[in-house]
């Protein structure tokens, strides 16, 4: 069994993330999953197949060549957690200007709960704008 | 529960709840790794050292810093905690003034014990979701 969850968490990175394959995240999330991603100030939860699809569009409209490679990999017979980094391309449109490219490199750990072959539940810390935007802000703690 | 997962809940309850320095020297080994708390450009810490200046910073910012394990998982040789961080700013330690607000953030953390001693550990807190509700970061993708 926990072979097999392993072999889901990374066929969902795989298809999902870095191919963009909308059928798999049919075929391998449950449709009353509940996955706790932070991408808003608020905490919003993203329920079922629908909204993650839109989730996924979102994201993958902001970030171009998005590659996730598993780094560090722990599972047992219910639960997967994976450690990633993270390569993108993010797309931002300058002021007087057109759209630039800008490069991000990140990391993530990421939780999944797997039963019978479906991701029912999934925590994923991903700083999704990379370290930039915190350099930029000022921030450097 | 496996002795080294009782490891993992005295590090959060003995080095953050309680926030006692010395357990960092029982619990860490001394050429430790530690991957994402070096700040923006992601730089690897090393050492007790190098963690017991972080330890004491966001102690200082965060009194009264609360840390939640929420969940454990292992498969015997690496450990993971998945974890909610509550406090309250209210004193120096960060690069901006004290704001006097709540926080509220999850992270990940995954490591390797080995002898005793936790030897690297890889980290993923939600610092922007932190640094979001101190009103330094504005996020919103809608």
């Amino acid at each position: 069994m926990r072979e097999l969850n392993e072999a889901i968490f990374y066929r969902w990175i795989e298809e999902v993330w870095n191919q963009g394959k909308e059928e798999t995240v049919d075929e391998l999330l449950a449709d009353q999953a509940i996955v706790d991603y932070p991408y808003h100030i608020e905490k919003k939860l993203i329920h079922g197949r629908d909204e993650y699809k839109n989730f996924l569009r979102v994201i993958r409209g902001l970030f171009f060549n998005i590659n996730i490679k598993i780094e560090q990999i722990v599972a047992d017979d219910r639960k997967v957690i994976a450690f990633c980094s993270v390569t993108a391309d993010r797309r931002r449109v300058e002021k007087n200007g057109g759209p630039v490219n800008i490069p991000a490199k990140t990391s993530g750990l990421c939780q999944m709960i797997i039963e019978d072959g479906k991701i029912m539940q999934a925590w994923c810390n991903i700083d999704i704008f990379g370290k930039s935007e915190l350099k930029t802000s000022g921030v450097s703690g | 529960m496996m002795q080294e997962e009782t490891v993992l809940h005295r590090w959060f309850d003995e080095v953050w709840n309680n926030k006692r320095e010395s357990a960092i020297d029982e619990l860490l080994a001394a050429d430790s790794i530690h991957h994402g708390l070096g700040g923006p450009e992601g730089q690897v810490m090393r050492g007790t050292a190098d963690f017991k200046q972080f330890h004491r910073a966001f102690l200082a910012a965060f009194p009264d810093l609360e840390v939640t394990v929420e969940d454990v998982v292992s498969d015997g040789r690496k450990f993971v905690a998945r974890c909610t961080v509550r406090g309250t700013h209210t004193g120096e330690g960060l690069p901006i003034a004290p704001t006097g607000r709540r926080i509220e953030f999850t992270g990940i953390g995954m490591c390797i014990y080995e002898d005793g001693k936790f030897v690297e550990v890889w980290n993923e807190y939600d610092f922007m979701k932190m640094y979001s509700q101190l009103g330094v970061l504005s996020l919103n993708l809608e």
